[in-house]
């Protein structure tokens, strides 16, 4: 469509965990970080929570990019449920890229509760991503 | 099923940066709308008012509150639902301040954000079930394990508070440690007066609830979980009946069969029958089987013919297995000391008057096998006496950590050397000094200030060797700058590691307690979600945990005592709000998955071992499982898949690019 790739704005949900990396998106608000408005935050309990299938269901429902977005290693709020989301990631990357969906449309990161700027340098990284791959079309 | 959205603009700061009357317009053309409030402060007091009677009167299925962080008011806003009769699982909040306003600089793109965030809120929160309170039944009682200084304190501060404690003690009297010690740092008062008044209250004293000591004890089994554990012990015989045993020690003389005494660590003897310690409490005596004649099929009867109380002594005293219901454990199960005898070049255990230290506390202690003489084997005066720190702590080769209690002891013995033998020249070699806390540096300076001691550091255990020539013993170790140094003394106290006991690791599985590297417990959960083994009822204190002082082990008594007071409240059940994770049994396939990976241990096997079944005690709402079920058969509760998704919906469908 004519002048699309001009004003594309990438939507990206980002699944934060409830005790840093959301915290973390809420400290880059207090510091008033800011970052590109098609960051849509989801709030789940822990990062372990997330189900490759949600991120899929993302990519279905018109997001561009998926963020995720766990504890440091160490101070998981439910111990590990953050490597467990990191080893989840890591074969979600493979679907990815057997569907054929560039593996940047998908991040996975550690936030904690203080790093608002970090945050917000991550959300507009994926967004400058984003911009370069163009919007995501699934066949 | 519609929402009631009420919309804050945070004292109108928000309406600077979002146009809150667009969003208010947008959102009451959404269908599942019923309808839009706005508030400058819903936070506020009368901002509350205004909300509980609004709610009150509208009764909406679902509520939506769009404003600052959930991380601000989530608790407040739920305690106006229940208290407007709504099930607080039943609202959600959009993030329009932190996330939205205070990051988004161009108006615009801020509003379409905050509407895309309201309308997830609005979409999701239709998949939130009410999720009602639940009653569980607890048994209010808790299980102590080891009757030491943290044990004795735990149970103290438990039966004082009005519980029934089950106190388990493996050896067969109470009172750990501290009952081998004449004399402790700082202080140097006594070890069994300062366990006395402990040891009376629960064994005498009429307390307001009732300690049950079981000796010669230790847990076979647990089943069950916090609120309810079922915990199967199994008790030795002592052959001795405490009730009617007068303590007269009749029977002791009588003996004829003697061993060497575990409670003086090898030094002395101790008849087959005999009391525990000289101040053991209560003052009854039991058999030790392997030492006992009749154990080694003789018919022996000495001990029952002198004893003058009737029925007092029962041979066939059988092992009993008691079952016993708790709600919550403490495990104050102590430490042990690092066996030194086989490292090389040490000669404990082969050469004479080279004693480990808890040797040395019993051969300096007044009621002890040589009533506190401090001689030779060959029954001389020592006049060179080494005290050798670190023996295995601090070491790459045995344990890297400091033992923490070995210098105050270390000390304590100088003191205590110079009062009987004002003569005698004392050295102590020493890895490293550790000396917290205000009273350590005293006994420092007294050190410092006696002409007749010197200290040495010494580089590692590997350098330092004890050899024996003639009387004396000849140690040779190289200190901190290399140089070799060589003394003659007469006898060496060798200061031994702390490390866990041989059981622990069994009494870890048993109790599902992580342990450390080294095998001690480690699970007090540092976070508020109470993840860690006190999470679930069972609290450690004392040297099991890490070594410390005898104050320090009393101390985490009492807070473990403290922690599980409030924890376990005194009541017949338990009233929790559920996260609403469950399993639905139809789709489980019985991979027993989620068991392994559940952060809390919240989910066990169902009766008949097929199934899996969320204990709602437990459950932390964390959805790990959820995500890890290979059957989708786990439900998350206000965070389930479907929630997720729609509220992922309702973010993306906004198709103004």
């Amino acid at each position: 469509m004519k002048g699309k790739r001009k004003t594309f704005e990438p939507r990206v949900v980002a699944f934060l965990c409830q005790w840093c990396s959301y915290a973390g998106a809420d400290h880059a608000g207090m510091v008033r970080e800011e970052y590109p408005s098609g960051i849509l935050i989801v709030k789940v309990m822990c990062s372990g929570r997330v189900d490759p299938s949600h991120v899929l269901d993302a990519y279905r429902k018109g997001a561009d990019g998926v963020m995720i977005l766990a504890c440091h290693p160490g101070v998981c709020h439910y111990r590990s449920g953050n490597l467990i989301a990191m080893k989840r990631y890591r074969l979600l990357v493979r679907t990815l890229q057997q569907a054929g969906i560039a593996t940047e449309r998908c991040m996975f990161d550690f936030v904690s509760a203080t790093e608002g700027k970090r945050f917000a340098g991550l959300a507009k990284d994926m967004a400058v991503r984003l911009k370069r791959l163009g919007p995501l079309s699934l066949k | 099923m519609k929402s009631g959205v009420y919309l804050c603009t945070c004292n109108n700061l928000l309406s600077e940066r979002l146009d809150i009357a667009r969003i208010s317009k947008a959102l009451s053309e959404v269908p599942d709308v019923a309808y839009v409030k706005t508030s400058a402060m819903i936070c506020s007091e009368e901002g509350i008012a205004v909300l509980t009677k609004d709610i009150l009167q509208e009764k909406p299925a679902r509520i939506v509150f769009a404003g600052c962080s959930p991380r601000s008011h989530e608790l407040v806003f739920h305690k106006v639902l229940e208290e407007t009769g709504i099930n607080p699982h039943l609202m959600q909040i959009a993030n329009i301040r932190e996330q939205v306003a205070w990051v988004t600089p161009e108006r615009t793109a801020a509003t379409r954000k905050a509407l895309a965030l309201i309308r997830a809120a609005v979409a999701r929160v239709r998949h939130h079930h009410p999720i009602e309170k639940i009653s569980v039944p607890v048994c209010a009682d808790v299980m102590v394990v080891g009757a030491g200084p943290a044990g004795l304190s735990a149970a103290f501060t438990l039966a004082k508070a009005g519980r029934n404690v089950v106190l388990v003690e493996k050896s067969a009297s109470p009172g750990g440690m501290p009952m081998r010690f004449d004399e402790i740092f700082p202080d140097r008062s006594c070890g069994p007066c300062l366990m006395q008044p402990l040891l009376d209250a629960i064994l005498f004293d009429e307390l307001p609830g009732t300690v049950e000591l079981l000796t010669l004890s230790q847990v076979r089994s647990v089943r069950g979980s916090f609120g309810r554990y079922e915990i199967t012990v199994e008790q030795l015989p002592r052959f001795v009946d405490n009730v009617r045993c007068i303590g007269c020690g009749e029977c002791v003389i009588a003996c004829p069969a003697s061993a060497p005494s575990v409670f003086n660590f090898g030094l002395g003897k101790r008849k087959a029958i005999d009391f525990a310690s000289p101040g053991a409490l209560p003052h009854v005596p039991h058999i030790e089987e392997k030492a006992c004649l009749r154990g080694r099929g003789a018919s022996c009867s000495a001990c029952r013919d002198a004893c003058p109380v009737d029925g007092a002594i029962i041979f066939d005293d059988p092992v009993q297995i008691h079952q016993r219901e708790v709600g919550a454990v403490v495990l104050a199960t102590g430490a042990s000391l690092l066996e030194i005898s086989a490292l090389q070049g040490l000669g404990q255990g082969k050469m004479p008057d080279v004693l480990t230290s808890p040797a040395f506390e019993r051969m300096l202690a007044n009621d002890g096998p040589v009533k506190g003489k401090i001689r030779t084997k060959s029954r001389r005066i020592p006049s060179r006496i080494a005290i050798v720190h670190c023996v295995g702590s601090l070491d790459e080769m045995h344990k890297p950590y400091c033992s923490a209690v070995c210098c105050r002891y270390a000390l304590k013995y100088r003191a205590m050397i110079r009062e009987r033998l004002p003569e005698a020249k004392i050295i102590h070699l020493v890895k490293e000094w550790c000396l917290p806390g205000q009273t350590a540096q005293r006994l420092y300076l007294q050190a410092g200030n006696d002409r007749n001691t010197k200290a040495f550091r010494y580089r590692s255990l590997s350098s330092l060797k004890i050899t024996l020539s003639g009387n004396m013993k000849k140690l040779s170790f190289e200190d901190d700058a290399g140089k070799i140094h060589r003394v003659s003394v007469d006898m060496a106290v060798l200061c031994p590691a702390i490390v866990p006991k041989d059981e622990a690791a069994a009494l870890a599985a048993a109790f599902g307690v992580r342990t450390d590297e080294f095998g001690f417990f480690n699970d007090e959960g540092v976070d508020a979600c109470g993840n860690g083994a006190a999470g679930r009822g069972i609290s450690t204190a004392g040297t099991c945990r890490a070594p410390v002082d005898i104050s320090t082990a009393m101390e985490q008594g009492r807070a473990a005592a403290g922690r599980l007071l409030a924890e376990l409240r005194q009541a017949a059940t338990l009233v929790i709000l559920p996260a609403g994770v469950q399993v639905d049994q139809a789709r489980c396939s019985g991979c027993m998955l989620c068991i392994q990976l559940c952060p809390a241990q919240a989910i066990e096997q169902d009766r008949a071992g097929k199934k899996a079944v969320v204990r709602e005690l437990l459950c932390t709402g964390c959805g790990i499982c959820v995500a890890s079920c290979p059957a989708g058969a786990l439900h998350g509760g206000v965070f389930s898949s479907e929630a997720l998704s729609a509220e992922m919906k309702g973010a993306l469908e906004d198709r103004e690019r």
